[in-house]
């Protein structure tokens, strides 16, 4: 599974990968900033729907007078594709780096287990998160 | 000249038409096999074989941002900021192109519906430009002539036809 990615990033690296994924968030930004502007247009109406929500026929009107309802869902089909396919890349990567060097992946591993969670942005776990990132055991 | 020479292969090697690329498991098996073709050359003459590999795979990726201590340095002003991304001639070439084709994927064929995820098979599905013998698994192929056996009928429903379509995938071949 996934083999097509996880040879990339064989090829490519961890670097390589990000500067795909670098492109691919510029494809996620541009679907979130339509999304965004949809909901925005729509305020209004959301606004109302959330405090008229237990009266059916209010709740139809406001329902009837929304816009870009389409264009909203499926630009968040997208999203969620991208982001699918975000996963899948990193899947490979994670992979190619275990294939490649385990006693690094294992090391890493090991390593993150004994830290709490969520510490990519503390400064003092700054070179473990380098690490993390570069093997991408889990983030 | 040899890292040159490599640098030429790899950029011949990853495009095969205008805006498709090589499939990376081939790419891969090709960069190997001209690899194993470079270190065996050091038997005969001197030279530094894994430097000439190393040094032309890793000028493929190198930017600005790594080079940088800041940790999210390659991901700051994704929104604004496009010479950050912008190669130097003859450098970054393949990286590029692999990076152009997945963003036009997932910016263009996966909004039109042109590829779907399959969460059992953890690829992207496609039923168009159907080509079994590159891209198809073999696992796939069993299933296909299994669908031909068992539901050659099975034509009523849309959602049916299409998750038992023959379909090649897109970013994996399991």
């Amino acid at each position: 599974m996934y083999s097509e990615l996880t040879a990339l990033a064989r090829v490519v690296g961890a670097n390589g990968i990000r500067i795909i994924d670098r492109k691919v968030l510029k494809v996620i930004v541009s679907f979130v900033t339509d999304m965004k502007e949809v909901l925005s247009s729509n305020e209004e109406v959301l606004e109302r729907l959330t405090s008229s929500y237990k009266s059916e026929a209010e709740c139809n009107s406001c329902l009837a007078s929304l816009s870009g309802v389409d264009s909203f869902f499926s630009k968040a089909v997208a999203l969620g594709a991208a982001l699918q396919f975000r996963a899948l890349m990193y899947e490979g990567l994670g992979r190619a780096t275990q294939q490649l060097t385990p006693l690094v992946y294992n090391n890493v591993y090991a390593f993150t287990q004994q830290y709490p969670p969520n510490f990519a942005f503390d400064p003092a776990f700054k070179v473990c998160s380098r690490l993390v990132r570069s093997v991408r055991t889990h983030e | 000249m040899l890292a040159q020479q490599f640098k030429t292969f790899l950029e011949r090697e990853i495009s095969i038409e205008s805006g498709t690329i090589q499939r990376p498991t081939v790419f891969e098996r090709r960069v190997q096999v001209f690899s194993s073709f470079l270190l065996s050359l050091e038997d005969y003459i001197s030279i530094d074989a894994n430097h000439i590999i190393t040094s032309a795979l890793l000028s493929m990726t190198q930017r600005a941002y790594f080079e940088t201590p800041d940790l999210l340095a390659w991901a700051e002003g994704i929104a604004s900021d496009e010479s950050a991304d912008s190669s130097k001639a003859g450098q970054l070439k393949v990286i590029d192109m692999i990076a152009d084709f997945y963003t036009y994927f997932v910016e263009w064929r996966l909004p039109l519906g042109a590829a779907l995820y399959s969460p059992s098979k953890r690829c992207f599905v496609s039923q168009a430009a159907f080509n079994a013998e590159q891209y198809c698994s073999i696992g796939y192929a069993r299933f296909t002539v299994w669908h031909a056996t068992h539901c050659s009928n099975a034509n009523s429903s849309l959602s049916l036809s299409l998750s038992l379509s023959p379909a090649h995938t897109v970013c994996t071949a399991s």
